[in-house]
């Protein structure tokens, strides 16, 4: 049964859908129990199992003989290879012995298994002890190294603005500045030569002089 | 402080002029509570285009870099006060890149893909995907059995 919501697109955010009436997408082969019983089905009874009574007797009878035979083989084995429930089932004496003897025997293994579960247990604290000061120990060096790093990298920033500040220019310098870059034009254009050499300057000429020229392929 | 690095074009004058325009310039940062730490001529030379500016076109400018600390604040005032000036045609302020280090590689670069070692790990990223095909061990080259 596929049912297509009608105009779900119209539908505002503010208006309630009851989505059990409906099912978008079908992603398994059942119809699903919320759907309910198909009309032309609604009225239908379905046809009881007629089991005739010879059979269900025959049935019975053959499942209590099974039941029988099962209930005295576990007996038998109950029996036969349980000795202590045949001495104590003798004298109560003798019982109560073989109880506290199979008590003490019970006891010793449950004291060996907590032993054996203590020194383990032992271990696995000791071994997570070790681990969590080590990660401590190892944090506390990280933290330390990066100080120290964010330490040097500060320093090195100071010491740069420290070197800048030397060639500030400050108003009372202001017109040697000006004078100085007069005369002093600089240029950033360069050429690269087929051998990788660098010509600075943007009028400059190819010159033999080896000071004009900086190698920039080694 | 940021680091800033404003370009300045003034219009071609007499070094007397150009010189009184410069402290002009460098006196607005001044105001404002800049720093300069480099000024540089980069020489006086053709626009790549005209510039038409304070009502007249101009095809010729001294360029100049000041390499300078201002209060971000401030530099929107600057930039008004130099549009109002007369000397200068056109201005624009960055901020200071600086250039990242590298090596170079266009040697390793040029060579033919599958000496390039880029290429190599991913050949052998798909190598190592590749999967393991079954050997049926029959000492034949041929699959005996119809397919």
């Amino acid at each position: 049964m596929f049912k297509i919501v009608p105009k779900l697109q119209l539908l505002s955010k503010y208006e309630a859908v009851n989505f059990t009436k409906y099912e978008l997408v079908r992603f398994r082969k059942r119809k699903p129990i919320h759907l309910g019983t198909a009309k032309s089905k609604l009225f239908r009874i379905p046809e009881r199992p007629n089991q005739p009574e010879e059979e269900r007797m025959e049935l019975l009878r053959i499942f209590n003989n099974y039941r029988t035979t099962m209930k005295s083989l576990r007996n038998f084995f109950i029996v036969n290879h349980s000795s202590e429930f045949v001495e104590a089932s003798e004298d109560p004496e003798e019982s109560r012995r073989l109880f506290e003897e199979d008590f003490k025997r019970c006891s010793a293994i449950n004291d060996q298994w907590n032993k054996n579960q203590k020194e383990r247990r032992e271990k696995f604290f000791a071994k997570q002890h070790e681990e969590e000061v080590t990660f401590a120990l190892n944090r506390i060096e990280l933290e330390k190294k990066k100080a120290q790093e964010l330490q040097e990298a500060i320093e090195e920033i100071v010491r740069k603005e420290k070197e800048e500040c030397k060639t500030i220019i400050t108003p009372d310098m202001l017109d040697k500045a000006i004078e100085y870059a007069l005369a002093n034009p600089v240029d950033y254009n360069f050429a690269l030569e087929s051998n990788g050499e660098k010509i600075i300057g943007r009028n400059t000429k190819p010159s033999s002089n080896q000071e004009d020229k900086i190698v920039a392929k080694q | 402080m940021i680091p800033y690095e404003l370009i300045v074009l003034f219009r071609v004058m007499p070094k007397p002029e150009l010189t009184t325009a410069i402290k002009r310039t460098a006196n607005a940062i001044f105001d404002r509570g800049g720093l300069i730490r480099k000024l540089e001529n980069l020489g006086t030379r053709e626009t790549p285009y005209k510039i038409s500016s304070n009502g007249m076109p101009h095809r010729q400018a001294s360029y100049f870099l000041y390499e300078c600390n201002i209060p971000p604040s401030k530099i929107g005032d600057i930039i008004n006060e130099y549009s109002r000036d007369v000397d200068i045609i056109k201005k624009d302020i960055y901020k200071k890149t600086i250039p990242e280090q590298f090596e170079c590689t266009l040697h390793e670069e040029m060579q033919p893909p599958p000496y390039r070692k880029d290429v190599q790990e991913i050949m052998a990223l798909a190598r190592r995907k590749e999967k393991r095909k079954f050997k049926a061990n029959t000492g034949m080259d041929y699959y005996p059995f119809q397919k």
